[in-house]
């Protein structure tokens, strides 16, 4: 009964996707007339619910869009060109998405160290990132994403195997916290970088609330004690919380990782919560990890085999009535993606599409269930 | 047309006693299944997927996605039955060796047309049937799920149905699949099928009693009445009664086919408690849907008109924790690179990535209701 699908078949159906990469514009078959999931009563997700997305290149092809929009994604977040954005530049991004059906929620801004380092040419870069946000706001892009480490300790970062000798992405402290600060780094301790991070948000963030953009701060992701002899702002939940009050705005919040909570030995439903419930999740990361010592030894796992009970953070970012994108970020290394790559991971251990697809339809699964079980 | 009489039909049964069959009045108490390991495990539901040990690539990807149990195919066609044990024991080494539980065989172990449509030669698949029933039994595997489509088994009027994001499914349309014409078969009516299933279960389910297997009805698929002229039986929930009670015992089970049983109109959820309290359900094959019974389109798992979380929930509660599988899944359009290195022939509702979407949505879901699977 079966008639394989040809290699020419998917070709075919490949290269008519292209042409119109809509799947309802493609070829004359007639549609079924099927009544919509929602009219079922079934499929909670709508434009107020969290939202499942994936960092996507800036100029990622049909393809690739049509690979993420098969596996149920329809947001993506990216990176943005060197600042000062331009208004037209945000505008031709998210339309570049929206042609592969993708809407883009969140693009990573970066570019300028000295802010970081609190060195001469601040001022400079902050205007150009107060006008990056002004051409963000207009152009309609609700976040921005940044980060404010002196130095990623990525050093500390190895390969490991689990289930199958499927990678895992582990993390131990010893191998990293005895190396020198980078001459261009310098080493800054907390109260040098608060300091840092201070004349910053007072700067940009009032812009932010008028053009009606959301910045979200990543953590500091290894949440190492020490980073090259600097101390980390955002590597303890104490850090994130003296975040949001330097400016109390909604403009001011954090990209809240489950994964980093548990390196640090947090209970990521209760810092959830406490974020959630001021309305200062901004951006989320959706993973797990296994701690052997908070802060300094564990191994980034798959989803269903960490410490996370995900389903219960999952409940607590619906309960809060998170409204923004989702990210199941570092997918474990599965050999298929590792024999297909020609580069080596962006973790050490970690995978790629193949492995997207079993975050995604996971993650999925659980933002139904926990929608459904409001 | 051809009607087996009464002379045949105790031929029949007498054939499949003198192989050793067990009498037709056999009341077998239910047995420990074969299979099983640790008790721990038999409180679970076990997830299944196909890919055998004859895909070694598939059979890793499988374990590192965290799936130990196994569906097989029996590999009896063809096979004198004096080799059925020694081909089944080899088979089941293999999977032995390759880390994989059998958890049953799917489809018929045997060739079936004749039982299935009632012709001369029946007797002799069936007592190859007989035989590969005992055969399963002695190397340990519990459970056939097989179906009783005469002539044409499951259906489509289209296999290669562009959907979301470009990727290809599935769909059915009774009024295409009408212009298409009678088959070789001709015209078969219910009353026939009905004779011919009666036939069938007196001569094999005494059998499968003895011998501990667990016989599985697959659904007529779609469960249309009659299909280019030959009728279907197996298309209701009140069929299926009937069925199970021409000779009763706790063998005689169901493959509970969830958008099959919803294509029929039946409420599936007290459908499952039924049967899961009656412990019917041997084997569950998940798939979504949208549509009806006369037409509808196949979707991903995570966007069709059926809630699973209630259907598994509702099991859970009635004490059902056997073996599940994704059944069809759409074919996602980056497996032409993919599969050159699965070397595995993806025809249409199974391919890897369709069918990875469909095991972590399916796993998902469980996580989030605590229903423990393994």
């Amino acid at each position: 009964m079966t008639s394989p699908i040809t290699r020419r078949k998917m070709m075919q159906a490949m290269g008519a996707a292209t042409l119109a990469p809509s799947v309802v514009a493609r070829g004359a078959m007639p549609r079924p007339q099927v009544p919509a999931a929602r009219a079922a009563g079934w499929c909670p997700e709508g434009p107020d619910t969290p939202k499942l997305s994936l960092f996507t290149p800036p100029h990622a092809d049909a393809a690739a869009m049509r690979r993420l929009k098969q596996i149920g994604i329809n947001h993506v977040h990216t990176g943005g060109p060197p600042i000062p954005w331009k208004e037209d530049q945000i505008r031709s991004l998210m339309a570049s998405f929206q042609a592969g059906g993708l809407t883009l929620g969140n693009i990573m801004i970066g570019g300028f160290p000295n802010t970081i380092y609190g060195r001469p040419g601040r001022d400079e870069e902050i205007d150009k990132v107060r006008q990056s946000i002004r051409a963000a706001g207009r152009a309609g892009l609700p976040v921005i994403e940044y980060n404010f480490y002196v130095h990623r300790l990525t050093e500390g970062y190895f390969a490991t195997t689990g289930r199958a000798g499927a990678g895992m992405t582990g993390f131990d402290y010893k191998r990293a916290k005895d190396l020198p600060p980078l001459p261009e780094e310098g080493a800054h301790n907390n109260e040098e970088v608060w300091g840092n991070i201070t004349y910053f948000l007072k700067a940009v963030i009032p812009v932010a609330e008028e053009s009606g953009v959301r910045l979200a701060l990543h953590p500091n992701d290894p949440p190492a004690p020490l980073s090259r002899g600097s101390q980390q702002i955002m590597g303890t939940v104490e850090g994130w919380k003296h975040l949001i009050e330097i400016v109390p705005s909604k403009s001011n919040g954090i990209t809240f990782d489950c994964g980093v909570t548990r390196e640090m030995g947090e209970d990521p439903v209760e810092v959830c919560r406490y974020f959630g419930s001021r309305d200062r999740i901004n951006h989320m990361h959706f993973r797990n990890v296994r701690v052997e010592v908070p802060y300094e030894e564990y191994t980034e796992v798959f989803l269903d085999e960490g410490q996370n009970n995900m389903f219960a953070v999952m409940k607590e970012l619906v309960r809060q009535k998170y409204p923004r994108l989702i990210d199941p970020e570092h997918p474990r290394g599965l050999d298929v993606d590792r024999d297909l790559s020609t580069a080596p991971p962006q973790y050490a251990g970690g995978g790629e599409y193949v492995g997207f697809v079993y975050n995604v339809a996971y993650v999925r699964a659980m933002l139904q269930a926990a929608l459904i079980s409001q | 047309m051809y009607k087996p009489n009464r002379r045949e039909c105790l031929q029949g049964v007498l054939a499949t006693m003198a192989a050793g069959a067990a009498p037709a009045i056999s009341r077998a108490l239910p047995r420990p299944q074969a299979g099983k390991t640790a008790s721990s495990e038999n409180d679970k539901i076990k997830l299944c997927l196909v890919w055998g040990a004859q895909y070694p690539y598939l059979v890793k990807l499988a374990k590192q996605i965290g799936v130990t149990h196994s569906i097989a195919g029996s590999g009896l066609y063809g096979v004198p039955r004096s080799q059925y044990v020694d081909t089944l024991a080899k088979i089941k080494a293999q999977y032995d060796a390759a880390g994989l539980t059998i958890a049953g065989v799917e489809s018929h172990p045997v060739e079936v047309e004749k039982i299935k449509l009632g012709l001369p030669g029946r007797d002799e698949e069936l007592e190859n049937y007989v035989a590969a029933i005992k055969a399963l039994a002695e190397v340990g595997i519990p459970m056939i799920c097989y179906d009783f489509c005469g002539g044409i088994g499951w259906y489509r009027t289209n296999k290669d149905l562009p959907w979301r994001g470009g990727c290809s499914s599935m769909d059915f349309d009774l009024q295409v699949a009408n212009k298409e014409g009678l088959t070789k078969w001709g015209r078969i009516s219910a009353e026939q099928m009905w004779s011919n299933i009666e036939y069938f279960q007196k001569a094999v389910m005494p059998v499968a009693e003895k011998a501990g297997v667990q016989m599985a009805l697959h659904p007529d698929d779609p469960p249309v009445p009659e299909l280019r002229g030959i009728a279907r039986i197996c298309t209701s929930a009140a069929n299926y009664r009937r069925i199970l009670n021409i000779v009763p015992g706790p063998m005689n089970g169901v493959t509970f086919e969830l958008s099959v049983f919803t294509l029929m109109g039946e409420d599936i959820n007290a459908l499952a408690a039924e049967w899961a309290r009656e412990k019917k359900i041997h084997f569950i094959h998940a798939r979504n849907l949208r549509g009806t019974r006369d037409h509808f389109t196949e979707t991903f798992q995570d966007d069709g008109q059926i809630d699973f979380g209630k259907v598994f929930q509702t099991l859970h509660d009635n004490g059902w924790h056997g073996p599940l599988r994704p059944d069809h899944d759409p074919i996602l359009e980056g497996e032409g690179e993919e599969a050159k290195l699965f070397h595995y022939p993806s025809t249409p509702g199974y391919g890897v990535l369709g069918k990875m979407c469909g095991i972590m949505y399916i796993k998902g879901i469980l996580a989030s209701r605590h229903i423990p699977y393994v």
